[in-house]
């Protein structure tokens, strides 16, 4: 079975944004731990998962090398941009018989709900795989407290 | 493999026809650009997270075949918090209408993006044939 490479649809990605919104406009307890914008479109696509002490973003960005990646974080957000640069082969007498790939310049934006630890963001690239290590603030980690009996 | 290609062979055009197969398992298919020069196809193919080892890479009689596997590089028992694509072994066969030389058929994968090079057959190239005034 063939599958299509990316599982989120725009109308789903809408819904949830539409869904976070009412839910912070009501004040109720935020129903997931992060949000994200995608102004330009869905790229890269994200996966973004947590433990502890730190939360993971990963993207698939084929083609790109880390000099090409931007990071930024402000406060609880981390920016991710690149520039793609133009392709060798746009020249004359070449002739396309598919063009699937997506190029060009990406900018995504994610927000955490606690606070992040700007100092210790850590990213590298692999084979085309971004991984991005955001460690939680001090604060923001769950905290043992032990109980002594008296 | 694939058990049942569909395959459009009457197609005159010199475009590679996607071969659609029937198989077990689930596969992402992964994007390409695929460009025509005088001298060879040039393939270009997004497969992030294998690696050259991982690639199988096959042609024969015309059938070009990309397997890229993709081992698990996240950990298990876990929860995302945002899960956007999937993450799974990259495979897509295409039919290749074009007299290629096959014996040098080159493929590189840098960042993600596994390149195949597919020089044309010298008598596949166009040739520009001088009429003489006599």
């Amino acid at each position: 079975m063939l599958l299509g490479r990316y599982s989120a649809q725009p109308f789903d990605l809408l819904r949830t944004e539409v869904d976070r919104l009412f839910d912070d406009f009501t004040r109720t307890k935020p129903s997931r731990n992060i949000s994200t914008s995608f102004r330009k479109g869905l790229r890269p696509a994200l996966n973004v998962w947590e433990n502890q002490e730190c939360y993971y973003v990963e993207a698939e960005c084929p083609g790109l090398a880390i000099e090409d990646i931007e990071l930024s974080v402000t406060g609880n957000q981390l920016n991710i941009s690149a520039e793609q640069k133009q392709k060798v082969e746009d020249e004359k007498g070449v002739e396309f018989h598919r063009r699937e790939r997506q190029t060009g310049s990406f900018n995504r934006v994610i927000t955490f709900s606690t606070d992040v630890d700007a100092q210790k963001v850590s990213a590298s690239i692999k084979n085309g795989v971004l991984t991005i290590q955001v460690p939680k603030a001090e604060s923001a980690k769950p905290r043992k407290i032990e109980v002594r009996s008296q | 493999m694939s058990t049942e290609v569909s395959n459009n062979n009457s197609q005159l055009s010199q475009e590679a026809t996607p071969r659609e197969g029937t198989r077990g398992g689930r596969f992402y298919r992964p994007s390409v650009d695929i460009v025509e020069t005088k001298e060879e196809l040039l393939l270009k193919c997004d497969m992030p997270g294998t690696s050259a080892e991982h690639i199988s890479l096959a042609y024969e009689n015309g059938a070009l075949t990309l397997h890229g596997a993709v081992p698990a590089r996240q950990p298990k028992d876990m929860t995302y918090l945002l899960q956007e694509y999937g993450i799974g072994d990259f495979h897509r066969e295409f039919q290749v209408n074009e007299a290629i030389d096959s014996s040098r058929i080159s493929a590189e994968y840098t960042n993600g993006v596994l390149v195949v090079r597919l020089p044309k057959a010298e008598a596949a190239k166009p040739r520009k044939i001088e009429v003489r005034n006599i």
